[in-house]
């Protein structure tokens, strides 16, 4: 086996606010970053909430002498927002959307028109085959009465199950981005446990950061420091993950985070704080093997659900269609009346009719498209659910081998026993 | 080379036209589908059109002994209709929905309400590791005029991305389904090219079925024939796709298609013909990939990659103008919408009644909506669009790096996959 020196590979990943017209200090604070990029003599920047292409060419002309390679992964009616600069070539990119990501009549929340997804780039970095994969989740608006999280488990479901189908010849997986769920959270458990990634946080020799890690937090000024108080003053929602291969090891020598305000600088990069991991790539001979364990049970139960009300919706959505279509045969019918009447003539109250006329009309429209949009939530759910399904029934079947071979074996054991004794 | 017994695997692929209310005999042709399906044992049945989840339900029932592993891939408002039955266990399984199928609008072909996608399923066939693929791509209305093409190579693209990324583990690939494309079309040659799958009417030793493999044909009386004009015969749009590994060499021994009507039986099966295939499997110590590639090959991939690309920069232009015109049709309602509220207002002589006035804003709201909803469509289509070109330049500015390093090192073996391999101190020298 020949050796070589291992290879250092820095990431970072930062949420960039970049809603133009609403973040505040947009435009000034992608000059910032860019400024950030060419200093922090990267291999590859994770970039979410980039929202308008805008801003990507911005940093694509800022950054391209450091990083002449770059991707703006597009999806959705303005997203992904998700953008990569790499010092290093891209041999190939690939996206994945997912199937829920919130309601489109959710205009306040507005993750819908964001199209979420997670994005994929292959880099080749002295034959190291490098799976660098980008992404974001939906918001978790309220916690305790959380009405996003089936969509925001089947993302992190689909999240899993791409990583793991595409990743199979990898020698490093690098997933960097926003998840928008805490660290033990249903989601974070169900990723880390089936893909087997490892969190730079808690793998880092060296960590240089806000107190436990926080990406999100109260000391930065253009956060909603209301909503940080239940949780001591800033939350971690950030992540860069990690895994090697059988034939590389990959240790996180340090991680930093930015800590809120800037010094020298009048702003934040952004309201969520930058991430900043160094890897190590060491080649080695030991087999990697990853571990599954069961959150899919709990997983599971949340989809379901999540099922059980997108049906109550639809059919809400069906019957309120119905009743429209039965006021409007019924305005028809009454409207006919005169035309039928003989005798005393009476004012046809015009108004009325075309009044009613519309609101059936309009409640006919707005459910049909309710309940096209219900129904593909369904399906998704129900997806969802029989791959859920599928991997249980996968990990029982081994569950059982395990145990008849290990009952097998002590059977093999005791005889031998008993014959060594005879 | 082995010397043992090849495994063998029998595929079998149907586009079951199963449109409850709307296709014929639709009860009556998934009974004998399902009868098919228990005589033969295949190992996998890859089945498209099974819109309805009870005819899924119904056929999953009467093949609970032959079949016991199936899956439902569920997408859209009514999709994905893609259903997959076999004889060995199903480990694992992922959808991906295409990102352009049709318009909503267009309700007389209804292909986007149909949530169009590819399903992977890994089945466990004799200890080796078989990534099977079904997929139903948007289909082909008008050959002459095909206002659907930027999205049908869109989805061809799609396909051979998924397929490429999640085919790396694989010891053998099987790709089947209603590709809705005939075979030197450019999503075809795009499919072929940049995975290494080999078609196995073009690769079977023998072939029993319909003439030059036809899936539908004028004999069939489900077919309507002006579809097939100017195709007299018939075309051939339904594929088996192959490709093997390095640990496993695939061989197509033999691959028949149905011919229409069906013996003893008053009605084909589907207004498609059914491909059964059927492979040899050999355990393979041939280090090198087969289905190796050269300087041509990687020319051919950048080829077709450039006549895709210019497809969808077409498609683009296309989209667009719809936008623009979404826009217009926005900026006219809102317009419009300004005429009855100032007559409603103004103290004007005109005496135009409220509910003429009242219609005009109801129109107005209408039409404003409909833009709306239309500038929400066709933007999304953009970013597609948009996004794949973007993918189809960097694995042209991919293929030329590899071409020029192909050149200057003499031919050498390259796959299908997206992955640059060159000799490094890295890796470990065998």
């Amino acid at each position: 086996m020949t050796t070589s020196a291992p290879i250092r590979f820095r990431v970072l990943s930062l949420n960039c606010w970049g809603i133009r017209y609403l973040s505040k200090n947009c435009k000034e604070r992608f000059v910032l970053i860019g400024d950030l990029l060419n200093q922090e003599q990267l291999d590859i920047a994770l970039l979410q909430e980039v929202w308008c292409e805008k801003d990507f060419l911005f940093l694509k002309k800022k950054l391209s002498s450091i990083y002449p390679y770059s991707h703006y992964f597009k999806s959705g009616f303005i997203g992904s927002g998700l953008a990569v600069f790499s010092r290093h070539q891209f041999h190939d990119a690939f996206l994945y959307r997912y199937s829920l990501n919130g309601y489109p009549y959710m205009a306040q929340h507005g993750d819908w028109f964001g199209g979420k997804a997670v994005g994929k780039v292959l880099l080749n970095i002295n034959g190291l085959k490098i799976h660098v994969f980008v992404t974001h989740l939906h918001a978790e608006y309220c916690r305790e009465k959380d009405s996003y999280l089936p969509h925001r488990v089947v993302q992190a479901w689909e999240l899993q199950q791409f990583i793991r189908h595409t990743s199979a010849a990898a020698d490093v997986v690098i997933l960097g981005g926003d998840l928008n769920m805490h660290p033990d959270d249903l989601g974070t458990r169900l990723l880390r446990n089936y893909t087997g990634l490892q969190d730079s946080f808690s793998e880092a020799a060296n960590f240089d950061g806000c107190e436990e890690g926080h990406t999100h937090i109260s000391e930065n000024p253009f956060t909603n420091t209301d909503n940080l108080v239940p949780f001591g003053g800033g939350i971690r929602i950030d992540y860069i993950l990690f895994k090697g291969s059988g034939e590389v090891d990959v240790s996180c020598e340090s991680l930093s985070t930015t800590k809120g305000p800037v010094p020298g600088h009048p702003f934040p990069y952004s309201d969520h704080e930058a991430l900043t991991a160094e890897f190590l790539f060491t080649p080695t001979t030991k087999g990697n093997r990853c571990s599954e364990r069961q959150s899919v049970n709990e997983a599971r139960t949340e989809v379901k659900v999540g099922l059980h009300c997108a049906e109550r919706m639809r059919h809400t959505a069906a019957r309120t269609g119905i009743m429209g279509l039965v006021l409007l045969v019924l305005e028809l019918a009454i409207a006919a009346v005169p035309l039928f009447a003989l005798g005393a003539e009476q004012p046809f109250p015009k108004a009325s009719f075309y009044l009613l006329g519309a609101l059936c009309f309009a409640i006919l429209l707005s459910t049909l498209l309710l309940y096209i949009f219900y129904s593909m939530e369904v399906k998704a759910l129900q997806g969802t659910e029989d791959q859920m399904r599928l991997a249980l029934s996968k990990s029982l079947v081994t569950y059982s081998i395990l145990t008849v071979t290990a009952v097998h074996l002590v059977d093999i054991r005791t005889s031998s026993v008993f014959e060594n004794e005879i | 080379m082995a010397t043992e017994r090849p495994s063998r695997l029998r595929v079998f692929s149907l586009n079951c036209w199963g449109i409850r209310f709307f296709s014929q005999l639709c009860t009556q042709r998934y009974e004998m589908i399902g009868e098919l399906l228990c005589q033969e044992q295949h190992d996998i049945a890859l089945l498209q059109e099974v819109w309805s989840e009870r005819d899924f339900l119904f056929l999953k029932r009467k093949l609970s002994s032959s079949h016991p592993y199936t899956h439902y891939f569920k997408s859209g408002v009514i999709g994905s209709g893609l259903a997959v039955f076999s004889r060995h266990r199903i480990q694992d399984a992922l959808l991906y929905q295409y990102s352009l199928n049709g318009y909503p609008y267009m309700l007389r072909h209804g292909d986007w309400f149909g949530g169009k996608a590819v399903g992977l399923v890994i089945v466990d066939v004799s200890g080796l590791k078989a990534h099977v693929y079904v997929t139903h791509l948007h289909a082909e209305y008008s050959r002459a005029q095909d206002e659907y093409l930027s999205h049908r190579t869109v989805q061809s693209w799609e396909l051979l991305q998924f397929v490429r990324h999640t085919s790396c583990g694989a010891d053998l690939v099987v790709l089947g389904g209603d590709l809705n494309m005939h075979p030197q079309d450019l999503g075809n040659r795009l499919l072929r090219s940049h995975t290494g799958l080999r078609d196995c009417y073009t690769e079977t030793d023998t072939f029993d079925g319909c003439e030059d493999g036809h899936t539908l044909i004028a004999d069939n009386h489900f077919t309507k024939k002006q579809d097939l004009v100017p195709f007299e015969k018939g075309i051939r749009i339904d594929y088996i796709l192959m490709k093997g590994s390095q640990r496993v060499t695939m061989k197509c021994e033999s691959l028949s298609t149905t011919k229409g009507p069906v013996a003893d039986k008053p009605f084909p099966y589907s207004d498609h013909e059914a491909l059964t295939a059927e492979f040899a499997l050999l355990h393979s110590e041939d280090s090198r990939q087969r289905g190796s590639s050269d300087t041509l090959a990687v020319s051919e991939q950048m080829e077709v990659v450039a006549e895709a690309r210019a497809l969808v920069k077409e498609g683009l232009c296309q989209t667009e103008a719809l936008r623009d015109k979404a826009m217009h049709l926005m900026f006219g309602a809102l317009l419009l919408l300004l005429l009855p509220l100032a007559m409603a207002f103004l103290p004007c002589s005109c005496s135009c009644s409220f509910s003429t006035l009242g219609l005009l804003g109801a129109v107005c709201m209408v039409l404003l909506l409909s833009g709306a909803l239309l500038y929400l469509l066709f933007t999304t289509h953009i970013k597609v669009l948009k996004e794949t070109e973007d993918q189809m330049m960097l694995t042209s500015n991919d293929l030329q790096t590899k071409l020029t390093g192909c050149q200057l090192s003499g031919s050498s073996s390259l796959d299908g996959s997206p992955e640059i391999q060159p000799l490094s101190p890295f890796k470990r020298e065998e």
